[in-house]
């Protein structure tokens, strides 16, 4: 299944959002900002670039996908569902008890996630162990990570970059989602981690940047990475916190709280949904 | 800072503190023995809905491991206040270990501490609970419950699990029938173990650990999450009564 249609893929996005929103306010936990700005990078990879069957999680083959991010986890948990991975029912449990859907993202109980995460700073290392397991087996297959641009102020993330680039990893794609926001404040207050293109280009890769809700310039991005041959890239994805849900977007107290009834029903009115 | 006179408090979640900067608190803090002051936060299960990768289970056996090292583990309001001061009159490095549940306060502010001095609350002789950090209030709730039934035990708050209190351990493995150690960690290499080590050498006994066993955490409420891992007053009457 590869969605192609734009109008078609902003749907997906906006149903994936519901479902983070319905998540975090059913869970009466979780991190909404960051789910939401990074659901259009998840709707193009799940529904558009990587080559994986729901029906087969665990195939050699398949391309890959690392969290870094981890507390994105409604977001992919969203993504998944919505891809069939799992019913879109269970969002509703998450963090609870008894649900599969841990708090960050669980490989060993949830069908479809390729990679353990939550501590961050340690995705893009194993991505690399994934690209490099992946060239020795010529299994043909691409990974992909998701970091955040406060997450990369980890020291991690760039002995990671420099060993990406030293071991030509040209099936490695990393996505910076670039909300400039982290839980203590804007990415310049707390520790900046600008600029992020040069960083990543000194390291070694090759470098592009794209509005991360504007669903064909991401499409065009992860074909120009599929392309370059010889070193990783990076897409540098200018992204807005909270982005769809009014209340929410660029609003740093929306990091890691749910919302209660009266703010459910506004962002289900800004999502279309009611 | 530390080698240049000034007493660093540094502080995050304690699955960052004591795990990810490990080697760099033993090679360049302990093994210096640099003045340096760790309050590491959100410690245990009781973290709740983030799950696992949040919740540290293993930081009283990283950090009680270390040469040089001082481990407190406090159990309420009062008692974290006297911490961060007296840790001040330490030369070397401290870890104090905090958590993220609202607890109750047990101690009013004229209550006096002591570094590796535990606190003997009761002198019921049927067994004593060695308790830790927020399983003191549980341990004190299960006291209270046990004594309408005519069960009388102790509580014994060890606030500080390094030095430990030697003396204090012995004296109640002498003095009760039963010995029970309850903690927000694993029971390995927590305070479970480090009374165990005392008492093998010094008066073996049989002692029942209390905790997490030898498993990973996972995501809830975390009143909901004691309760499942048998960390609360009723998972110690339940131990008590068997």
């Amino acid at each position: 299944m590869k969605v192609t249609d734009v109008k078609e893929l902003e749907k997906i996005a906006n149903q994936i959002r519901i479902g983070i929103v319905k998540e975090v306010y059913h869970g009466k936990s979780g991190h909404p900002g960051g789910s939401l700005s990074c659901a259009d990078i998840l709707t193009v990879l799940y529904f558009n670039q990587m080559n994986i069957d729901p029906n087969k999680p665990d195939s050699q083959a398949r391309d890959r996908f690392v969290l870094s991010k981890g507390h994105a986890s409604p977001a992919l948990y969203s993504t998944l569902a919505q891809r069939g991975y799992f019913d879109k029912e269970e969002l509703l449990t998450f963090r609870g008890i008894d649900s599969v859907l841990q708090g960050h993202p669980d490989m060993k109980h949830i069908p479809g996630v390729d990679m353990s995460t939550g501590s961050l700073g340690q995705g893009l290392s194993c991505a690399n162990g994934m690209a490099m397991a992946s060239k020795l087996n010529k299994d043909g297959n691409r990974v992909y990570c998701l970091v955040g641009d406060g997450e990369i102020e980890e020291g991690q993330i760039w002995e990671a970059a420099m060993s990406a680039s030293h071991y030509k990893l040209d099936n490695l794609c990393v996505i910076v989602d670039n909300n400039n926001l982290q839980i203590d404040g804007s990415i310049e207050e707390v520790m900046s981690s600008y600029p992020i293109d040069e960083k990543f280009e000194s390291f070694g890769f090759h470098v592009i940047k794209v509005d991360g809700h504007n669903i064909q310039e991401i499409i065009t991005a992860f074909n120009e990475a599929k392309a370059t041959k010889g070193r990783p890239t990076a897409i540098i994805a200018k992204t807005v916190k909270g982005k769809g849900v009014s209340f929410m977007e660029n609003q740093v107290g929306w990091h890691g709280k749910a919302p209660n009834e009266e703010q459910y029903n506004t962002a289900m009115h800004d999502l279309g949904e009611i | 800072m530390a080698t240049c006179g000034k007493i660093p408090f540094v502080s995050t979640f304690a699955i960052f503190a004591a795990g990810r900067a490990y080697d760099q608190i033993r090679n360049s803090i302990c093994y210096p023995k640099l003045n340096v002051k760790i309050c590491a936060t959100h410690a245990g299960i009781s973290v709740g809905e983030d799950g696992a990768t949040h919740q540290m289970l293993e930081d009283i056996g990283l950090m009680r491991g270390l040469p040089n090292m001082t481990v407190l583990s406090v159990s309420d309001d009062t008692q974290t206040k006297w911490a961060i001061q007296e840790i001040l009159n330490i030369q070397g490095p401290v870890y104090v270990r905090l958590g993220r549940l609202k607890s109750p306060v047990i101690y009013d502010q004229n209550q006096t501490f002591e570094i590796g001095k535990g606190i003997q609350i009761g002198n019921g002789t049927d067994a004593t609970i060695f308790a830790t950090g927020l399983m003191v209030s549980e341990a004190i709730m299960a006291k209270e419950e046990l004594e309408k039934e005519g069960i009388y035990i102790r509580v014994v708050d060890m606030h500080t699990i390094k030095p430990i209190d030697r003396e204090l351990i012995v004296k109640c493995a002498k003095e009760t029938k039963k010995l029970i150690t309850i903690e927000d960690h694993s029971i390995i290499n927590g305070l479970g173990s480090a009374v165990c080590e005392v008492l093998s050498e010094e008066y073996p006994c049989k002692v029942t650990r209390l905790g997490m066993k030898d498993t990973f955490g996972k995501s809830g409420k975390a009143e909901k999450l004691l309760e499942y891992f048998g960390l609360n007053k009723e998972g110690i009457i339940r131990e008590i009564k068997r």
